[in-house]
């Protein structure tokens, strides 16, 4: 009789214990799951926004930009050499 | 009534054996087919397709990358409108666009075009909406549209994220990156140019994650999880700079409008590690809409087409012959006092004037063929093809690009052929070989592998290191021949567009274009190649232009072309003049 009662509690322990192990799990689970979530939407935003820096720095975009302000290729562009000059010796 | 028990009791037992041997065909014959099927019913499989690695240049800016992109979707059962209703509310969240340019550049038709265009897509709706199970609505969605669609809360559509190549210097690279297609299976694929070549570099690996679920579709936290983590594909890092590339670009746009050429390639190159500062070449097409033009704009030509090089193609003769000692600086010509006959032809000089006596610097200056014929008949036909083996020819240069190809040499040479390679005509090369070749010269002898890719990004970087082809020529010979070069620039036909101040190593080459059995007298190919400074060379650039009109000669096309643009890389890189 005794020996019945023993393993009635320690049946009763170890379905209490299963039940809040399983629901640890399942909350941790829906953690991941979440986290996961996140890691996908940041992982798309980070790939939208590379994407618009790129095209708003693009040298196509800059170009059009500082022509439309009114920036202009100079024409003539005289490299000076890197000896001195008469004036200098 | 003994009889009638056991009558009864065999066919219990015949029952009974039909129940086994049905069991036993269910449990042990059709049991793994069975056991599948229920696997296939309460486990969920999430497919996530991997990114694509992006192109970036070498001051890291990217050349291609991935944008987000979204497929609209419908699981019927559960939609709750109408078809109808659906279409009247969705349709005008989608921003539908004409990719065709003769379309979208007229606004009567595109007009048009876009009213036929929504009615199609309408009645593909309704149609699919029709049916039962699950139907794709529409493709390539912007996250704007996405969300969009998502805030009219319709029950039942589905939003599947996919990734599609985005080009943000939208640029005439195209003919280098390639494009991502479709392959059999539907699977994203490079094709042509980088992406073809590292198409499993580049490629991601899809995530994969199975999980058994009730049927609720929720997961069983004890049932059977297996997880084949995704990879995001490795970057590609390349030599290529983006201001060169950019510059590149403009003036070979620049130099076809003004030079009427039909075509035109300009290749900038790291003598030094071969590396592949800028490449350019016109016509071009877009990559993102790589379906609306013609196939054969999709091959690199400076890797995939061969030309004659004519007479650039001079200073590798005379480097050879330099290199064996047939031919010094202070010889003379002897053959060089008029046209030179080799059996039924005769080897003429381009402007059919001849120098008697002209020595070496004379017949590069003044790109004299039957100069050439004199040295190529020094040097000897053995060594010749030897020489033309050592810098590259016969064989690809190996830069990794898809769609190389490897110019075959003639396998019979008679005098003829002999004479008239000397001087470029008659053999067919590519335009990264002969930069390659030339590059050499630059590289004090050294012949090195051309290469874009600098480096491949993942986990771990992993670097391509430059690749030497061996000694081709000496240290001395490569001087020598050098300053040959630089007097072709500084007293040739071009010396007008030479940038003062710098000294410059190059040489012009018009070549006749072959044209059913014959040379076109007015279709020509204007090329010009050489490296500055010319005493510690930056880059080597091949300028060529295709059938130029305004001038068949490459001295009025070509050569200013390449003078302008190094002139602007001379700045870039703070190379101030010398002398």
């Amino acid at each position: 009789m005794k020996l019945i009662k023993v393993l009635s509690l320690l049946i009763i322990i170890l379905v209490i214990t299963n039940v809040t192990l399983t629901n640890r799990t399942l909350d941790e689970g829906l953690v991941i799951s979440n986290l996961t979530a996140d890691l996908t939407t940041l992982q798309n935003q980070n790939t939208i926004i590379r994407s618009q820096v790129a095209l708003a720095g693009s040298i196509g975009r800059l170009t059009t930009k500082l022509s439309e302000s009114g920036f202009v290729a100079s024409p003539d562009i005289i490299p000076l050499p890197t000896a001195p000059s008469l004036a200098t010796r | 009534m003994h009889s009638r028990i056991q009558t009864l009791y065999i066919s219990f037992i015949v029952v009974l054996a039909l129940v086994i041997l049905r069991l036993s065909y269910w449990q042990i014959i059709r049991g793994d087919d069975l056991a599948g099927e229920a696997y296939d019913q309460y486990v969920s499989k999430d497919v996530i397709s991997g990114i694509r690695g992006e192109i970036i240049t070498a001051d890291n800016f990217p050349l291609v990358l991935n944008q987000v992109v979204y497929t609209l979707g419908a699981y019927l059962p559960a939609v709750l409108d109408t078809p109808s209703s659906i279409v009247e509310r969705v349709m005008p969240k989608l921003s539908l666009t004409i990719d065709d340019p003769a379309i979208a550049t007229d606004e009567a038709k595109l007009k048009v075009a876009l009213a036929d265009l929504r009615s199609t897509t309408e009645s593909t709706m309704l149609e699919r909406l029709g049916k039962s199970g699950y139907t794709v609505l529409s493709r390539s969605l912007s996250i704007d549209e996405k969300e969009a669609i998502s805030a009219l809360d319709i029950k039942g559509l589905i939003f599947d994220q996919s990734f599609i190549r985005e080009y943000p210097e939208s640029s005439m690279s195209a003919q280098l990156t390639g494009f991502v297609g479709r392959d059999d299976v539907g699977n994203p694929t490079g094709y042509f140019g980088l992406e073809g070549y590292y198409d499993r570099e580049l490629a991601g690996r899809s995530r994969i994650e199975k999980q058994e679920k009730d049927a609720g579709g929720n997961p069983l936290l004890v049932g059977d999880f297996q997880l084949l983590p995704g990879r995001t594909g490795r970057t590609l890092k390349l030599y290529l700079e983006r201001g060169t590339q950019y510059l590149v670009e403009e003036e070979l746009k620049n130099g076809l409008e003004l030079y009427g050429a039909i075509a035109g390639e300009v290749i900038v190159m790291d003598p030094k590690t071969g590396g592949i500062l800028a490449m350019a070449s016109l016509p071009s097409y877009d990559p993102a809409k790589f379906y609306l033009y013609d196939t054969f704009l999709y091959k690199n030509p400076a890797v995939a087409n061969t030309y004659e090089p004519g007479s650039t193609f001079k200073v590798l003769v005379m480097a050879a012959a330099f290199n064996e000692g047939v031919v010094k600086e202070d010889d003379h010509c002897d053959i060089c006092a008029g046209p030179y006959p080799i059996g039924k032809y005769n080897i003429k000089t381009w402007n059919q004037e001849y120098r008697a006596g002209a020595t070496p610097v004379d017949i590069i200056v003044h790109s004299d063929n039957v100069g050439m014929v004199w040295t190529e008949q020094k040097l000897g036909g053995e060594k010749f093809l030897e020489y033309l083996k050592k810098f590259g020819f016969g064989q690809k240069t190996g830069i990794d690009l898809q769609e190389e190809i490897s110019s075959n040499l003639r396998t019979k040479w008679g005098d003829i052929d002999y004479a008239t390679s000397s001087f470029g005509q008659g053999i067919a090369v590519t335009s990264i070989q002969m930069l390659a070749a030339v590059a050499a010269i630059a590289n004090n002898g050294v012949l090195m592998e051309p290469h874009l890719v600098e480096s491949v990004l993942g986990d771990t970087a992993v670097a391509i290191p430059p690749k030497s082809k061996g000694e081709v020529i000496s240290r001395e010979t490569s001087q020598r021949i050098t300053n040959i070069m630089v007097q072709a620039v500084e007293e040739g036909e071009a010396q007008w567009a030479a940038p003062k101040g710098y000294k410059i190593a190059g040489k012009t080459g018009t070549a006749q274009i072959a044209v059913e059995g014959h040379y076109d007298t007015q279709k020509t190919i204007a090329s010009f190649v050489g490296f500055a400074p010319a005493d510690n060379p930056r880059f080597v650039m091949l300028v060529k232009l295709s059938e130029p009109s305004s001038s068949q000669w490459a001295a009025e096309t070509a050569a200013p072309l390449w003078f302008s643009i190094a002139q602007k890389l001379l700045l870039r890189y703070n190379l101030a003049p010398n002398r």
